[in-house]
C-alpha cells in the first residue's frame, strides 16, 4: 500500500516535471522566485533556465519511469524497510530537484549534501550485510569529499561577491586574483568527477551501485551522476568561464575514465557492476564533449555548441538508457537470486520480455545505430574532427582522442555483447540456478516505454537535438542546426539515421524473396556439437572466461593476480585439494589511492597519542586552554 | 545517385568473386590449382538449398540476427565511394564503422546463442579483437580526414583526388599502410584470424559461425564477403583516387583497383603465418601507431 | 573590605582548602560550607533587587548543593573501602602555588570587565573567576571520582557567583539547566563509584585508562 502510494505518487510528480520542463525549454523561458531558507541570512533562490530544465526534463522522465517499474519491483521490499525505501526515494528526488534548480551557492550547496547523504541512506538499505555497510562508507566518503571540495570552489569567489546569488558570483570572478580563481576551479574539478564518477576520483561507483537496490541504483546512474555534469556546466562554464587549461584537464580525466570504465566493464563478474563501469565510460564521454567546449570556447565559432550538444543529448539518452539497463538487472537478481555472471545463463526463455528489452539497451548503450545514444557519440566524434581540421598541435590531441573514444567504443560493445549473452542465452551456468519468472507488469511497461523512447531518439536524432538546442543556447553559443528530424548535418557531412533505408531494404526484401521463391527448406531443433559429447552447461565460457581474452590483451592494464594453494596432509608430492583464487586490482585504486590513505591513516595514529584515555587529562587540555585565553586576551 | 546504387550492386555481385579470386591467387602461390574462381557463389547456393538444424537451447536470435548482420554490413557498403564519388547513403567514416561493429555485435549475440563452446570462444575472441580493430579502423579514417580534408567517405576520396600528385605525401602513404592492415584484420584474413579453417586453435569469424547452418550461414557468409569486398574497394579508391568522371575509364580504373588489392592480400596472406592471439592487439597498435606518426608528420609538414 | 567582599574571599579559601583536603569526607563538609557562603551571597543580592527570580534561584542553589548533592556523596562514600586521597599528581605545596598563581591570573583577566550589579563589589569577579579555576583544577589534580565532582560543584559555584557579580543574576532557565546539569552529573557520579568500585575495587580515575582500546587500527578500509 505504501509502495504504491510512495512510488506512484513519485511517478506522478516526475511526469509532471517532465512535462513542465519540457514547457520551459519549448518556450526558451526563465523562471525564478525567492523563498526563506533556515536561515534569516541566506535565503533560498530558485531559478529554472532552459539548462537546468534539460536535466529536470531527465529526472522527470527517468523518475516516472524507475517509479513505474518500482511499483513492481520493490515489492521485494515490502516487508524489509519499504516504506522507509519508499519515502527515501521521494526525498531523494525532491533533493535532486533543489540541486538543479539552485540559483545561489547556499541553495546549491544544500541540495549536494542532501544528495549524498540521502543517497547514502539509500545505498545502504540491506545494512546487515557487512560488504554493504563497506560500500556505503565508501561512498560516503567521496561524497564528502566532493561536498568540501564544491563548497571550497563555491565559497572561494563568494569572498570577493556581494552576495552568495549566482549572478553576484559570476561578476566576482571576474575581479578575483587569478590565484585564487585557479584553485576555485581545480577544486570544483575534484568535486565534479567525485560526484560523477569521473576517474580518478570513481572508486565508489562500481562498489556502491551493485549493493543498491536496483531502482535505487537506477537513479543514482541515470540522473545523480549527471549532477556533476550540471555542476560543470552550470559552475565552470556559465558562472566561471573556465580557461582552456581546466577543459584539457577535464579532456584528460574524462577520456581516462571512459578507458578504464569500458575496460572494466568487459572483465568484471557482477552484472550491475558491469553497468556502473559502463556508466563511468559514458560520464567520460560527457565530460569530454563538455572540456572540448570549454577548450575551444573562444577559438573557434561553431565547436562549442557542437560539442555542448552532443555532452547534452549523451546526457539525456544515457539517462534514459541506464535506467532500462539497470531495471532489467535488478529484474534478473529477484528472479533468480544471483547478479554473478559465473552462474547466471539461459534466462531468455523465462523472461523473454525483459531479454529483448535489455538487448535493446545493451545495444544502445553500446553506441550502435539506429538506437539513441550513437548520434551523441557521432556528434562528439565530429567535434573531434573539426577540432582536427583546426590548426597547430591540437589536431594532434584530436586524433589521440579520437581514436581513444573508438577503442571505448569497442570494448563497450564487446562488454554489452558479453553481459546480455551469458546472462540471457545459452544455459545456466550453475545446474542449481532457479529458472525465474518474468519481471513484474509495472516493470515490464516501464522497460518497454524506455526501449521504445531510445528507438524513437535514435531513428529521429533531430528531435533529441531540438530539445537540447535551448540549454545550449543560453550558454551563449550558436546549437546545431536541424532542418530534419531523421538527420544530422554537420557542416558537409550527414547522419541519415534512416541509412539509406531504400537500398538497404530493398535488397534484403530481395533476397527474402528469392529466399522464398527458392522453396522451403526443412528446418529442425538439433543437440549442439560439442565433439559428439552431450552438451553439459559447465562446457560454456562463463563470464569471465569469455572476457579472457579482453584480459589478455590489456594484461599490462589490469594485473590480474592469480594464487593456487595447495593443502596437503604429510608431504608436499600429495596434495589434497588446490584452491585457486584469481583477483584484479583496481589499478587506479592501487597506485592512487592506497598510498594516499596510508599515509592519512600513519598520520590519524599518530595523532591519537592524545587520546590516553584518562579523563584528568582530557579535563587538563580543557583547563590548559582557559588559562592560556585569559591571560592572552588583555 | 544512380552510379550510387550501380557501385552499391557491383559489390553485391562481385563479393563472392573477389573471395574466389584471393583464393585462386593463394593457390597460385602454394602451386596447387586451387578452386574455381566461381566456386563461392557455388557454396552460397549450395547452403542456400540446404535445410536448417538450429541448436536445441538456442532462442529466435540465432535465425534473427543474421539478418541484421546482413543489412548493417549493406547498410556500411552504401557508403562507400566507388565509381567516382558514388553514395547511396550519407554518411561518413564513423557511421561507416558503427555499421560495421553493429554487424560484429550481431554475430557475437548470435554466438552466444550458438551455446556451443566454439562459438563462445569465437565470440570471446572477436569482442576483444574487435575492440582493438575499431580504432585503429577509425584511427585511419580520421587521420585521413584530418590530413587531408573531408570527413565523409565520400569527401575524403574526393580532396584526395583534387590533391593530385600530393595525395601520396608521407603522411597519407603511412596512414594508407595502415589501413591496408586493418583492412585485413576487418577481414578476418591471415595473419589475424583464418578465414579456411575451423581448427578451434586458429578460428575466430569461423568460430563464432560453427553452429549455424542452411540460409542463416548462406546469409553470414555472403555478409562476411561482402565484407571484405567493400573493404578491398575502399582501400583501393582512398589510395589511388583515379578514373573520376565517365563510366567507362572509372569503371576500368575501379576493376584495376579491386583486382590489385585483392592479390595484394592474397600475397600477405601467404607470406606470413596467422599470429597468436597475444600477438595480434601488438599488430593492430602498431598500425594505429603508424597512422598516428602519419597523422603528427601531416600536421607538422602540413601545418 | 565589604561583608560581599569577605564572604566571597572566605569561599575562595574554603574552595582551595578543598583542594589540598585529602580527607573525603572532609572534603564534602568543605563543599557545603562553600555552598552554603555562596547562597548567603545570593540571598543579599536578591534582599537587594527583590526580583522573584534571584529569589529562586538562591532556593535551588541551596537545595540542590547544600543538600541534595552532599548527601549523595555521602552515600556514594558510604560504599567504598578508600576514603582517602592517597597520592596525587604533585605535591601538595606546589599545588598551592598553583591555586594561588590562578587566582593572580583570574585578577588579572577580570581587570577589565567592570561588575555591573549594584550590589557587585570590586572582587566578586575575580574571585569568581579564580573559583572557577580551582574547580578545573580540583578535577584534574584530584583522582578520586567524588574530588570530581566536587570540583565540578565548585566550578558551578563560581559561575554563579560571576552571574550575580555581572548581573541580577543569570536567567532562571539557564540556572535551572545548570544546576539540573550538576545534579543529574553527581549523582550519576556516586552511582557509577559504587558501580566502579564493584567492578575494579577502585574508584581511582586513573587506573579507568586501562579500559582503553590499544589494538591497532584495522586497515581494511575497503
Amino acid at each position: 500500500m505504501a509502495r504504491a502510494v510512495g512510488y506512484g505518487g513519485c511517478a506522478l510528480i516526475g511526469g509532471a516535471i517532465a512535462g513542465g520542463s519540457t514547457w520551459v525549454l519549448l518556450g526558451d523561458l526563465t523562471l525564478q522566485t525567492v523563498r526563506r531558507g533556515p536561515v534569516d541570512l541566506l535565503p533560498i533562490h530558485l531559478r529554472i533556465d532552459p539548462l537546468a530544465a534539460l536535466f529536470l526534463l531527465l529526472l522527470g522522465a527517468v523518475s516516472t519511469a524507475i517509479a513505474v517499474a518500482a511499483l513492481g519491483y520493490a515489492r521485494a521490499y515490502d516487508h524489509h524497510g519499504g516504506t522507509r525505501l519508499a519515502a527515501l526515494f521521494a526525498l531523494f528526488l525532491g533533493a535532486l530537484h533543489l540541486a538543479f534548480l539552485a540559483a545561489d551557492a547556499f541553495t546549491f550547496l544544500l541540495g549536494w549534501e542532501l544528495v549524498a547523504v540521502v543517497g547514502y541512506f539509500l545505498v545502504v538499505h540491506e545494512h546487515e550485510d557487512p560488504a554493504v555497510r563497506r560500500a556505503g562508507f565508501l561512498y560516503l566518503a567521496m561524497a564528502q569529499l566532493g561536498a568540501a571540495l564544491v563548497a571550497v570552489a563555491l565559497l572561494l569567489p563568494a569572498a570577493w561577491a556581494a552576495d552568495l546569488r549566482f549572478s553576484a558570483l559570476r561578476e566576482a570572478i571576474g575581479h578575483m586574483p587569478l590565484l585564487a580563481r585557479d584553485l576555485a576551479l581545480i577544486a570544483l574539478l575534484g568535486a565534479v568527477l567525485a560526484k560523477a564518477g569521473g576517474a580518478p576520483l570513481h572508486a565508489w561507483l562500481p562498489r556502491a551501485h551493485p549493493v543498491a537496490p536496483a531502482h535505487v541504483s537506477a537513479l543514482l546512474s541515470a540522473v545523480m551522476i549527471k549532477l556533476g555534469v550540471y555542476g560543470t556546466i552550470r559552475l565552470a562554464i556559465d558562472i566561471a568561464a573556465a580557461p582552456a587549461w581546466f577543459g584539457w584537464a577535464l579532456l584528460v580525466c574524462g577520456v581516462a575514465s571512459a578507458l578504464l570504465g569500458a575496460l572494466q566493464a568487459t572483465v568484471d563478474r557482477d552484472l550491475k557492476r558491469v553497468l556502473a563501469y559502463s556508466s563511468i565510460e559514458n560520464v567520460g564521454l560527457i565530460f569530454s564533449g563538455v572540456a572540448l567546449a570549454i577548450v575551444t570556447w573562444h577559438t573557434t565559432p561553431l565547436l562549442p555548441g557542437l560539442a555542448l550538444t552532443a555532452a547534452l543529448l549523451h546526457t539525456l539518452n544515457h539517462g534514459l538508457v541506464k535506467a532500462l539497463l539497470f531495471m532489467g538487472a535488478g529484474a534478473v537478481d529477484r528472479a533468480v537470486g544471483t547478479r554473478d555472471l559465473n552462474r547466471l545463463g539461459g534466462l531468455a526463455r523465462s523472461m523473454p520480455w525483459t531479454a529483448g528489452l535489455f538487448l535493446l539497451g545493451g545495444a544502445a548503450i553500446a553506441a550502435l545505430p539506429p538506437l539513441n545514444l550513437f548520434p551523441a557519440e557521432w556528434l562528439l566524434l565530429q567535434a573531434l574532427l573539426a577540432l582536427g581540421a583546426s590548426s597547430g598541435a591540437e589536431r594532434v590531441a584530436a586524433w589521440v582522442a579520437i581514436v581513444a573514444i573508438a577503442l571505448t567504443g569497442g570494448l563497450a560493445l564487446a562488454a554489452m555483447a558479453r553481459a546480455f549473452g551469458i546472462t540471457f542465452l545459452g544455459l545456466p551456468r550453475e545446474r542449481t540456478l532457479a529458472s525465474g519468472t518474468e519481471a513484474p507488469a509495472a516493470v515490464r511497461i516501464s522497460l518497454l516505454a524506455l526501449a521504445g523512447v531510445a528507438v524513437g531518439l535514435g531513428l529521429f536524432p533531430g528531435l533529441g537535438v531540438r530539445i537540447v538546442a535551448p540549454a545550449v543556447e543560453v550558454l551563449g553559443v550558436v546549437p546545431l542546426e536541424t532542418p530534419l528530424p531523421y538527420a544530422l548535418i554537420v557542416g558537409d557531412t550527414v547522419l541519415d539515421a534512416l541509412y539509406g533505408p531504400v537500398a538497404v531494404l530493398s535488397v534484403c526484401m530481395v533476397v527474402w524473396l528469392l529466399f522464398r521463391v527458392m522453396g522451403r527448406v526443412p528446418v529442425r531443433r538439433g543437440p549442439v556439437w560439442v565433439c559428439g559429447f552431450a552438451l553439459q552447461s559447465r562446457m560454456q565460457y562463463s563470464g569471465t572466461s569469455a572476457g579472457e581474452t579482453a584480459r589478455l590483451f590489456f594484461r599490462s592494464i589490469l594485473r590480474t593476480r592469480r594464487v593456487a594453494r595447495e593443502i596437503w596432509a604429510q608431504a608436499p608430492y600429495f596434495p589434497q585439494r588446490l584452491s585457486t583464487h584469481a583477483e584484479t586490482p583496481h589499478p587506479v585504486e592501487a597506485t592512487l589511492y592506497a598510498p594516499v590513505v596510508s599515509t592519512v591513516l600513519r598520520a590519524a595514529s599518530a595523532a591519537r597519542a592524545i587520546q590516553n584515555g584518562n579523563i584528568r587529562v582530557y579535563l587538563l587540555y580543557v583547563f590548559a586552554t582557559l588559562v592560556l585565553l585569559l591571560v592572552g586576551t588583555r | 545517385m544512380t552510379d550510387g546504387i550501380v557501385s552499391l550492386l557491383l559489390i553485391l555481385v562481385a563479393a563472392p568473386f573477389i573471395r574466389g579470386l584471393i583464393q585462386k591467387a593463394k593457390a597460385f602461390f602454394q602451386m596447387r590449382n586451387g578452386p574455381p574462381l566461381l566456386q563461392p557463389y557455388a557454396d552460397l547456393w549450395k547452403l542456400v538449398h540446404k535445410g536448417e538444424v538450429i541448436p536445441e537451447p538456442s532462442t529466435f536470435l540465432f535465425t534473427a540476427l543474421p539478418w541484421v548482420n546482413f543489412a548493417a554490413t549493406v547498410a556500411a557498403t552504401t557508403l562507400v565511394p566507388a565509381l567516382g564519388v558514388g553514395q547511396v547513403g550519407p554518411g561518413d567514416a564513423i557511421v561507416f564503422a558503427a555499421l560495421l561493429a553493429l554487424a560484429r555485435f550481431a554475430l557475437i549475440v548470435a554466438a552466444f546463442d550458438g551455446t556451443s563452446n566454439f562459438t563462445h570462444m569465437g565470440a570471446s575472441r572477436e569482442m576483444a579483437i574487435g575492440a582493438v580493430i575499431e580504432p585503429a579502423l577509425i584511427g585511419c579514417l580520421a587521420g585521413l580526414a584530418i590530413v587531408g580534408g573531408g570527413s565523409g567517405l565520400g569527401a575524403i576520396a574526393e580532396s584526395r583526388h583534387l590533391a593530385g600528385p600530393a595525395a601520396f605525401g608521407p603522411a597519407a602513404l603511412m596512414i594508407l599502410v595502415a589501413l591496408i592492415l586493418v583492412a585485413q584484420a576487418e577481414s578476418g584474413r591471415v595473419p589475424f584470424d583464418n578465414p579456411d579453417t575451423h581448427l578451434e586453435l586458429t578460428m575466430v569469424h569461423e568460430g563464432m559461425l560453427l553452429e549455424h547452418s542452411g540460409r542463416s550461414l548462406a546469409l553470414l557468409a555472403y555478409a562476411a564477403q561482402i565484407k571484405q569486398a567493400a573493404l578491398i574497394v575502399l582501400t583501393g579508391t582512398l589510395l589511388f583516387p583515379v578514373g573520376w568522371g565517365e563510366l567507362l575509364p572509372a569503371a576500368l580504373a575501379w576493376i584495376v583497383r579491386v583486382v590489385a588489392i585483392a592479390l595484394l592480400f592474397a600475397c600477405i596472406e601467404t607470406a606470413n603465418a596467422k599470429l597468436r592471439i597475444l600477438r595480434v592487439p601488438q599488430l593492430l597498435v602498431t598500425a594505429t601507431a603508424i597512422a598516428g606518426a602519419g597523422v603528427v608528420v601531416g600536421v607538422t609538414l602540413g601545418g | 573590605m565589604a561583608l560581599g567582599d569577605r564572604i566571597a574571599a572566605a569561599i575562595l579559601v574554603i574552595a582551595i582548602c578543598s583542594l589540598l583536603i585529602r580527607d573525603l569526607a572532609t572534603g564534602i563538609v568543605s563543599l557545603t560550607v562553600q555552598s552554603a557562603l555562596l547562597v548567603a551571597i545570593g540571598v543579599a543580592a536578591a534582599l537587594h533587587g527583590g526580583a522573584w527570580h534571584a529569589w529562586m534561584a538562591a532556593a535551588i542553589t541551596f537545595a540542590v548543593k547544600v543538600v541534595v548533592i552532599p548527601l549523595v556523596l555521602r552515600a556514594a562514600l558510604g560504599r567504598v573501602r578508600l576514603k582517602r586521597e592517597v597520592h596525587g599528581v604533585m605535591p601538595d605545596r606546589y599545588l598551592l602555588v598553583l591555586a594561588i598563581g590562578l587566582a593572580v591570573i583570574a585578577y588579572r583577566a577580570a581587570g577589565p570587565l567592570a561588575p555591573a550589579a549594584p550590589t557587585a563589589t570590586g572582587h566578586q569577579l575575580p574571585i569568581a573567576i579564580s573559583l572557577m579555576l580551582m574547580g578545573l583544577l580540583t578535577m584534574v589534580a584530584r583522582r578520586k571520582v567524588i574530588s570530581q565532582v566536587i570540583g565540578l560543584v565548585t566550578l558551578e559555584n563560581g559561575i554563579y557567583l560571576a552571574a550575580l557579580a555581572l548581573s541580577d543574576g543569570l536567567p532562571l532557565g539557564i540556572e535551572l539547566a545548570v544546576a539540573f546539569d550538576v545534579l543529574v552529573g553527581a549523582i550519576l557520579m556516586a552511582i557509577l563509584a559504587g558501580q566502579i568500585h564493584q567492578s575494579f575495587e577502585t574508584i581511582d580515575a586513573d587506573r579507568l585508562s586501562a579500559l582503553r582500546d590499544r589494538s591497532p587500527r584495522n586497515s581494511r578500509w575497503l
